[in-house]
């Protein structure tokens, strides 16, 4: 968990001394760095690759329809004749939302590979890592649970905990 | 329970409210970001009704014809929160 923790440190320390209106996402050591209309990624190689990992199987569970993304995929109405109404939704909107997210990783896997992405793709870039963090969160039911992820030492954890930085550092620079 | 401003023209039986559940996972800020940009809401609205939810669990974030509900409800599954659909009025 060192090297993770030490992953977490370069993603966040800048956020760390965040005060109230000052724009992190134009210090120096900013992870993702705001000049204009480009967001440079400013991350060592190891994080780097660690996200291009993370990225890359979320996509391939996307494309595999796997059952551990059903929690990005929920139902949509409740009570009497739901169970009519939500194969319906499901029919129409799966497909959909899922090429969606498939297309999202593709921006963020190419904005990794580059070193920067546009500012405009910054709404792909948050959602693909909280859907990361959503699936790394799947056996969470409440904040005692939630908390035991911050504080493990699983891998489910590190998974969790690097993509809550990611989070919170693309939060800053959008 | 939150309501947002609706159409005054809709009929009460005709409306649908896009309801937002709470979690623990998504962040409070995250989930403005999301309302600010799927209803063009203002923060501090986006603030109020995510508050509400955090608060009673769930919250109602936009109200009106079904189909319209049905593709906030869907943006907002894209976003990757909870929410669904509920018929209003009788």
């Amino acid at each position: 968990m060192n090297e993770i923790d030490e992953m977490f440190r370069q993603l966040t320390n800048p956020l760390a001394a965040e005060g109230l209106g000052e724009d992190v996402s134009q210090e120096e050591d900013a992870p993702f760095r705001r000049s204009g209309e480009v967001v440079r990624i400013q991350l060592e190689a190891r994080v780097l690759e660690i996200l291009v990992s993370l990225v890359s199987e979320y996509k391939m569970l996307l494309e595999g329809h796997a059952r551990e993304l059903d929690r990005l995929f929920p139902a949509a109405y409740e009570g009497e004749e739901s169970e009519i109404q939500n194969a319906a939704w499901a029919l129409l909107t799966g497909d959909v939302l899922r090429a969606e997210r498939v297309a999202r990783c593709s921006v963020v896997l190419n904005g990794l590979g580059d070193g920067s992405f546009p500012l405009e793709a910054a709404d792909d870039w948050m959602r693909v890592f909280n859907d990361v963090r959503l699936i790394a969160t799947a056996d969470v039911k409440d904040e005692a649970d939630l908390q035991d992820l911050y504080e493990g030492a699983t891998q489910q954890s590190a998974v969790f905990l690097l993509s809550s930085a990611v989070l919170q550092a693309l939060l800053s620079v959008a | 329970m939150v309501l947002p401003e609706i159409d005054t023209f809709q009929k009460a039986d005709e409306l649908w409210a896009v309801v937002l559940w709470n979690d623990p996972v998504n962040t409070m800020e995250y989930v403005s970001r999301v309302l600010c940009k799927s209803f063009g809401y203002t923060k501090a609205k986006a603030e109020e009704i995510m508050l509400a939810a955090h608060e009673n669990g769930r919250a109602t974030a936009w109200a009106g014809e079904q189909a319209e509900a049905e593709s906030h409800c869907r943006a907002l599954h894209g976003w990757g929160l909870q929410a669904t659909l509920q018929k209003e009025g009788k």
